[in-house]
């Protein structure tokens, strides 16, 4: 083994033993400086970011509803912040990085000012359209609504008008808890079943622009105003859509008094239960007064008349007619009207004070010719 | 003591620090449970029920990953690890708070949308009772029938409703649920209140 004076390193070693009388001198002093590199003080941190973790914790919780992964976002980047810092703080001098935690921050900061301003202005977008959904939407269902009782509007109707209003209501509901998405799909909704509504409502008006139905009824009228003039007798027309009852004397109207017809009075009568109300050329058969009705005063016509029994025996071969659907009967014009809705079997009420004016101007013979509309 | 033997000792010591420090790494398992915990917190839809709680465990975690790695930049003979476990403790047990209260505020929030369509369908049931009666009601006023017709799609369109909250309560969207609830609720009350008026004036 080579001693430490036979070595070629044995002048160097002898220079140091004689500026170190004692070698674990030199030990010690590593080691000291070990400890005066590893216990280097923290880097200053002059910023306290307190104020950015607070207004970031308020994107967050802002931006969480309604854009959860940018929310995501701003917390994944508050954390790369917080090493950031950490490792400014604690790193050597040679290491160091100065700013780079406020750089993090920065980013952060910047990413949650992105987002909440898209953020923003997306809710702003959302709750303009929702406004514009629901303007239109409740017009649409307050005005199907104001239609529920007249002819043409079902049970099931009304039904759409609950459901409507019901989605119209939790739209707003859930634009007061931010919700957007979820009302603007509630909206839509109601939309969606006021379009339906009107659709329907339509199904029954279409008729009545029919030009050959306008053609015939107008005809009808005017063959009842005429046969009133020839022979000076009075006459009754009802146009349904417009629900009126004129009253003609010598072919000229002398009186017109509001009518409600049967719940599906719009439609022509075709068999008994179907609640519509008939269509044609009358006459009147019976004047019902006293205990003779329910309903004050009654004026009841020859229904089914020979055209109606021509459609209800062609409806039953068809099968468009129920197979136990009778005919039907006893349409009257009668009182106990007044109620601004279609409510009766068939047949046109007025109230009992226009009927106290009509009843005693038509006598049995009198012709009730009913047509669609003029 | 001979020179060469304190030499021996002071290398030895060194040695001893510099193999101590080596040892101190970052609490791996630690740290992964904490972070277990968090996602846990997180599937449980922490931010959303938990909103709080959520926050705070997330700047648990944060604080304690900052810890970790601030350690990291000591040189090795001066780290140390304590401070990071009791951090991680605390973010471990924040996480798990927040997902308890997460599914806690998940069951309440569920609870309350199953007592409102309880409620729901209870009113219903009244609904139903009370246009059965006005159904076979011997004192028939005009219009009745054409009313009941009416007051009948009322009930059944809002019946409809209660099918929107029970399919958005099982899609687990339970706040949406809730609030659709409560709503539906109101518009049903007054339909039994109009149907209820409706019968004792009828006497039915």
């Amino acid at each position: 083994m080579l001693s430490a004076v036979d070595s070629p390193f044995a002048p160097a070693a002898a220079n140091c033993r004689r500026r170190f009388r004692n070698p674990s001198q030199a030990v010690l002093l590593l080691a000291l400086l070990a400890v005066g590199f590893g216990c280097a003080r923290p880097g200053p941190d002059p910023i306290t970011w307190d104020g950015a973790r607070a207004a970031l914790n308020r994107a967050r919780a802002e931006l969480r509803p309604v854009d959860p992964q940018a929310a995501e976002e701003i917390e994944r980047l508050v954390a790369d912040a917080e090493r950031a810092t950490a490792t400014e703080r604690a790193a050597p001098v040679w290491r160091r990085e100065p700013g780079s935690g406020a750089a993090a921050w920065l980013r952060a900061v910047e990413s949650a000012r992105r987002n909440l301003k898209e953020v923003r202005a997306l809710r702003a977008a959302q709750a303009q359209r929702l406004e514009q959904l629901l303007e239109r939407a409740e017009v649409r269902i307050a005005a199907a609504g104001s239609r529920i009782g007249l002819s043409g509007m079902s049970g099931h109707d009304a039904g759409q008008v609950a459901a409507g209003r019901t989605h119209v209501e939790t739209a707003r509901r859930l634009a007061e808890h931010g919700d957007y998405p979820a009302a603007i799909d509630h909206a839509a909704e109601a939309l969606n079943l006021a379009a339906e509504l009107d659709a329907s409502w339509n199904r029954n008006h279409v008729r009545f622009s029919d030009p050959s139905l306008l053609a015939m009824w107008r005809g009808q009228a005017e063959a009842a105003i005429d046969e009133s003039r020839r022979s000076k007798s009075a006459a009754i027309v009802i146009d349904k859509l417009r629900r009126k009852v004129f009253l003609y004397k010598s072919g000229r109207r002398v009186a017109q008094y509001d009518a409600e017809l049967g719940a599906n009075g719009l439609e022509r009568k075709r068999y008994s239960g179907d609640r519509a109300t008939p269509e044609g050329r009358y006459r009147i058969t019976v004047k019902k007064a006293g205990r003779a009705t329910k309903y004050y005063l009654a004026l009841l016509i020859d229904y089914p008349n020979a055209e109606d029994q021509r459609r209800y025996r062609q409806g039953k071969a068809n099968g468009s007619i129920p197979r136990r659907a009778g005919i039907g009967g006893l349409i009257e014009i009668h009182g106990g009207g007044g109620s601004g809705r279609d409510w009766t079997d068939g047949c046109i009420a007025l109230t009992n004070e226009d009927m106290d004016r009509l009843y005693p101007q038509v006598q049995k013979g009198t012709s009730v010719t009913i047509v669609g509309t003029l | 003591m001979s020179e060469s033997r304190r030499v021996m000792v002071a290398v030895g010591l060194v040695l001893a620090m510099i193999g101590l420090a080596a040892c101190a790494k970052p609490p791996q398992a630690t740290i992964d449970q904490a972070k277990a915990a968090l996602e846990a917190a997180g599937q449980a839809e922490a931010a959303t029920y938990a909103g709080a709680a959520w926050d705070k465990a997330q700047q648990s975690m944060n604080a304690a990953m900052a810890e970790i790695e601030a350690q990291a930049q000591k040189f090795a003979l001066f780290r140390s690890y304590k401070k990071t476990n009791e951090l991680l403790a605390t973010a471990q047990a924040d996480a798990a708070a927040a997902q308890a209260a997460a599914i806690e505020g998940k069951a309440a929030a569920r609870a309350a949308v199953e007592q409102a369509i309880a409620g729901l369908e209870a009113s219903f049931a009244q609904a139903d009772a009370a246009l059965a009666a006005l159904d076979t009601c011997r004192k028939r006023p005009k219009g009745f029938k054409a009313d009941l017709d009416i007051m009948k799609g009322n009930v059944e369109g809002l019946r409809g409703q209660l099918a929107n909250v029970k399919s958005t309560a099982a899609a687990e969207q339970y706040l949406q649920a809730k609030t659709m609830a409560e709503q539906l609720a109101a518009q049903v009350a007054t339909t039994v209140t109009d149907l209820e008026n409706a019968r004792t004036k009828l006497g039915c």
